[in-house]
């Protein structure tokens, strides 16, 4: 697991330099924290889908299309979509 | 999950949006329960019929994306990645709500009078607790096919914390060096609502006596200007039948004393994952694989306010 867990951190590029030769064990360190909390979070499009003003439930998305006058898109997954679906 | 990026990141599908009012929400909960929100579902989700194939009954998924008015008239449905899909049937759509005239576009009531009668996860939202956004990814790894879009695969859920659960992770003194344990309870319950392997879809939660090690330990570095800065150090080991996770755990945290709240908790865990669940979409890739979590302090912006999947098990 050592080995592979170094070789899968060498591949990041943010990650590389950051931990020893591949020989090494490798671990989550405070040395290389940083890099790996920031290839875990999104990034680049990942979250564009935030940019559309999101009602995060129907009844919500009712009330105000009422109010608005216009028509409802409900996106609905087997989960939240806006969580872990 | 692949939707949120490839649909609803789309440029063209975005601006066709602005003429709807865009709300996302469970299925499951829609199509099954008797709250008014339900009822209003149920009304229309079945017309056009084909939306996950022929021969919908009780336990077809009603996953998909649906335009009605708000009086709950159907307007259109589809269940696709594709944006071009999608956008069809937005403007399919938008012909349809044109062409209705405004006594059949709305109620006859004030919908805001109903959501008394709604029960819902989300109103147990802890707006005085703590809410921690829960990102899961696979680490990188030799021989994955970067046009699959299961290599690069990010979700998320959401950790709940209550005012008293908060205040139970403070130690006894705020004073440099000291040191003091997460309570169990909680970093259990992190571990096995939280720590799951969903990188490529949801899976189920793992029961408690799958829990062979969850610790976290804090340790405090500084205090500065009233805000304790601390370290966390732990370790999580779950194992359940042909599934489970061998991971260390990292974080930092900052406790604002003055506000009596943490202004910054975070915590990375990197460690094994292997096995498979029905839906997580492992059942080829079931050997032991580098993934990662981090966990952060979720913002107050709508989308971070979902409650966890497997709020039913916190007991509130």
């Amino acid at each position: 697991m050592i080995r592979r867990f170094a070789l899968a951190l060498l591949l990041l590029v943010p990650l590389a330099g950051v931990f020893s030769a591949a020989d090494e064990p490798a671990k989550l360190t405070d040395k290389n924290y940083v890099q790996t909390r920031d290839y875990l979070l999104p990034k680049g499009d990942e979250e564009d889908w935030v940019k559309v003003e999101w009602r995060t439930t129907l009844w919500d998305g009712v009330i105000d299309a009422q109010n608005e006058d216009k028509p409802i898109m409900l996106f609905a997954m087997n989960g939240h979509p806006f969580g872990c679906t | 999950m692949i939707a949120r990026q490839s649909v609803w990141s789309d440029e063209t599908v975005q601006k066709l949006l602005k003429d709807f009012v865009p709300c996302a929400d469970e299925v499951w909960r829609l199509y099954n329960r008797p709250d008014p929100d339900c009822k209003f579902f149920q009304g229309f989700c079945d017309e056009g019929g084909m939306l996950n194939g022929q021969g919908m009954d009780k336990t077809t998924t009603r996953q998909g994306t649906y335009c009605c008015t708000p009086s709950g008239k159907f307007l259109g449905s589809a269940n696709s990645r594709q944006p071009m899909v999608i956008a069809k049937l937005l403007r399919d759509s938008l012909k349809k709500w044109k062409a209705l005239k405004k006594e059949d576009r709305l109620l006859d009531y004030d919908p805001a009078d109903k959501v008394k009668d709604i029960d819902r996860a989300e109103s147990h939202y802890p707006k005085n607790g703590m809410v921690l956004k829960v990102n899961s990814r696979d680490m990188p790894r030799e021989g994955l096919n970067e046009n699959d879009w299961r290599t690069n695969a990010w979700n998320f859920d959401f950790a709940w914390f209550n005012k008293d659960e908060v205040e139970s992770m403070l130690p006894k003194k705020f004073e440099k060096n000291a040191e003091w344990d997460l309570p169990d309870a909680l970093v259990q319950r992190v571990a096995r609502l939280h720590l799951l392997d969903n990188v490529r879809g949801q899976t189920s939660i793992f029961p408690k006596d799958a829990v062979k090690a969850a610790a976290v330990k804090c340790k405090v570095e500084k205090i500065k200007k009233g805000v304790v800065y601390f370290d966390m150090t732990g370790e999580v080991k779950l194992e359940e039948g042909n599934r489970g996770l061998d991971a260390s755990i990292l974080g930092k945290g900052e406790y604002s004393v003055k506000d009596r709240k943490f202004t910054r908790f975070e915590l990375v865990v990197v460690g094994d994952r292997w096995g498979s669940t029905r839906y997580n979409a492992r059942e080829d890739d079931t050997a032991k694989a580098p993934i990662g979590y981090c966990l952060q302090i979720a913002s107050d912006k709508p989308t971070d306010k979902v409650a966890p999947a497997s709020f039913w098990e916190y007991g509130w």
